[in-house]
């Protein structure tokens, strides 16, 4: 709980649970919006795609931060979740010819229902064990999207059509843009609210302490369900996006590498944070997108290196970051970013 | 029968080495309560370590694998000291992610050094084959079946007869009332950590003779998590039994189903087998069934 800006006093309800309190926080939210609006006609077409990425994970991550973050159910299986939310969106597309709007509430259903199936032990066994069945998860259903030939063309991926409505066409990043921006800030929407609300508070409850939650009345499988049903939901909307975005729905994306990265992200972000999700994925994509390019420039600049630092660098990078955050800041950039708020709030009596 | 023979007998001689690699699991989650999922990436340094110290410095490969394997138990303490003891008291989802983090970047390590191309690994056990009810083994896999067994006796006898052995046990029963009783938990869990490292690197070593090694045959240390759960996360028995048994079950359905599905089985069995484990018996065969309210 934050402290409220100098002045500021609750004298009703409303207020006290309002998220956006003051004036200045209006303005600043308003002009925020406009700046998202008007940004892809200010921006290079290069940090477009770093944007549009960083808006899609930022879908991905919101539902991995429900399950992991809010609930405490770990999972090392969200890049799969996101390949079956992309291969739905592939399969019936193709197969079924349906239109894409059309397939994105099934790409988050059916990811949806398949994390409830390995959600399911999750009434057994908890912390170490779960994380067990979700590396599970990951290796099989990625084994099955690759060798499903019949269904998911195995190697070569399904190629999807690009995405319109009407004769606009959002095949561009700047068109994407606007698709992926605008999902991203109706999902943190829609996240921000869930977890203020009854389920929220449950999601936590089952966390901090499950049979306590459980004596005051939180139905623990209901609630374990619902939160791996939305974490998943959220990834398979992530698939649909990142499958239009690409064009095309393969497996080579949504390795057990990726899933890590995701964990890295909620862990740098602050778990247990819809602030700290975006924070975190802001900071990672950065960080690779920075390794990506620094890569083949040391590689070519130190030659005792050799050109295999392009690979071995965001590998390396990764592993030190997660690291670092969790000896040094294990609740994450959200965490900091709360102090400094503190700080210039209490100005000048703050040090 | 003959094929069946056939599929049989490497599945359970290699799973003798899945075997070993889960015993680094076991004696590091007996000790600190800390799965490892690093388990793969010091797998794969185990081989890489000999083929640094043979191919790359030149020992022979007598002088070399003893050097490699203190290399890797250094590289053990230094993983507990400088990662895991801070984090001593935080929730298990920290150690966890802590441990994949530890993975990721060895991984970058071994890529960066060695590039991602295979390479062979100098081996110690000869080659050609053997003939064993019908079926023609390779050399290499009688020798795994034999040096698995001698380390999982050894450890056995370890854990149960000698001080440090028990004393790790204690620290796993209680860490609290060990610490009260006089034993040095920092000391038994590094020790822990170095032991596994070597063991876990032993098995990686033995392995990549065959395959050779790349970086992801860190996938394989994964998939010995089977073994590890279905023999029970703290017994030394139960890997020593569901080993072999793991890497039957691979071979044997990759053998017979692997036509219909196309391919590659082998890679998820394993995973398979976890999964059913943990929805049906998540304690495993021989494990300490703790009684914990989910």
């Amino acid at each position: 709980m934050s402290l409220q800006p100098c002045g500021i006093f609750n004298s009703n309800y409303s207020q006290s649970t309002a998220v956006i309190r003051t004036k200045p926080q209006w303005v600043t939210l308003i002009a925020f919006f406009i700046f998202l609006a008007i940004y892809p006609i200010i921006s290079s077409s290069y940090t477009l795609s770093v944007v549009n990425r960083v808006a899609i994970y930022i879908i991905v991550i919101h539902g991995l931060n429900i399950l992991t973050g809010y609930t405490g159910q770990i999972s090392v299986a969200q890049s799969a979740f996101m390949a079956i939310g992309a291969f739905t969106t592939g399969i019936l597309s193709t197969k079924l010819g349906m239109n894409l709007w059309l397939c994105l509430p099934f790409a988050g259903l059916v990811a949806g229902l398949v994390g409830i199936i390995f959600g399911i032990p999750s009434f057994r066994v908890k912390g170490l064990y779960l994380a067990l069945i979700s590396i599970g998860a990951q290796f099989i259903i990625m084994y099955a999207l690759l060798h499903w030939k019949s269904l998911t063309e195995g190697v070569h991926g399904i190629s999807i059509e690009t995405l319109k409505i009407g004769h606009i066409d959002f095949v561009t990043d700047k068109a994407f843009y606007y698709v992926a921006v605008g999902m991203a800030v109706l999902i943190t929407y829609f996240v921000k609210n869930i977890v203020r609300t009854r389920v929220g508070r449950a999601f936590i409850a089952v966390r901090d302490n499950d049979i306590v939650a459980e004596f005051m009345g939180v139905n623990l499988y209901y609630y374990k369900m619902l939160s791996f049903f939305i974490g998943c939901f959220l990834a398979g909307i992530g698939g649909w996006l990142w499958a239009c975005y690409i064009g095309v729905a393969s497996v080579d994306h949504y390795n057990l590498t990726e899933s890590i990265w995701f964990l890295a992200m909620i862990v740098i972000g602050g778990m247990g944070s819809v602030l700290g999700a975006i924070l975190g994925v802001f900071f990672v994509e950065i960080l690779r997108e920075f390794t990506n390019i620094l890569g083949p420039v040391m590689g070519s600049a130190i030659p005792f290196l050799g050109m295999t630092i392009s690979t071995a660098l965001p590998l390396l990078s990764l592993g030190l970051v997660l690291i670092v955050f969790l000896v040094f800041e294990p609740r994450g950039l959200a965490h900091s970013w709360e102090i400094v708020k503190n700080l210039y709030r209490l100005w000048p009596y703050s040090r | 029968m003959e094929q069946f023979l056939s599929y049989l007998m490497p599945g359970l001689l290699r799973g003798c080495v899945y075997t070993i690699i889960a015993l680094g699991f076991i004696i590091i989650y007996r000790t600190t309560s800390v799965l490892n999922f690093a388990q793969g990436e010091i797998f794969l340094l185990g081989a890489y370590s000999v083929y640094f110290a043979v191919a790359q410095i030149g020992f022979p490969v007598y002088v070399g694998i003893p050097i490699a394997f203190i290399i890797l138990g250094l590289i053990g303490l230094v993983i507990e000291r400088t990662t895991l003891r801070p984090l001593v008291g935080q929730p298990i989802l920290a150690i966890i992610l802590m441990t994949l983090g530890i993975s990721v970047f060895f991984r970058g390590v071994v890529v960066l050094i060695w590039s991602d191309v295979i390479m062979p690994v100098p081996t110690i056990f000869g080659s050609g084959g053997a003939s064993f009810f019908g079926a023609t083994l390779p050399i290499q896999y009688i020798w795994f079946a034999g040096i698995s067994i001698c380390i999982s006796i050894i450890l056995y006898l370890f854990f149960t007869r000698l001080s440090m052995g028990l004393q790790m046990t204690a620290v796993a029963d209680n860490t609290k009332l060990a610490q009260s009783c006089g034993v040095s938990v920092n000391r038994t869990t590094a020790a822990s950590w170095v032991i596994a490292c070597i063991v876990t690197g032993a098995g990686g070593y033995m392995l990549c003779t065959i395959t050779g090694v790349y970086p992801l045959m860190g996938e394989l240390g994964l998939r010995s998590l089977a073994v590890v759960l279905a023999g029970g996360m703290e017994s030394i028995v139960g890997a020593m039994v569901m080993g072999p048994v793991v890497g039957a079950i691979e071979f044997v359905l990759s053998g017979y189903l692997d036509d219909y599905v196309g391919g590659g089985l082998r890679d998820v069995v394993a995973f398979a087998v976890l999964i059913i484990f943990l929805f049906f018996r998540p304690q495993g065969l021989f494990g300490w069934k703790i009684i914990e309210r989910v």
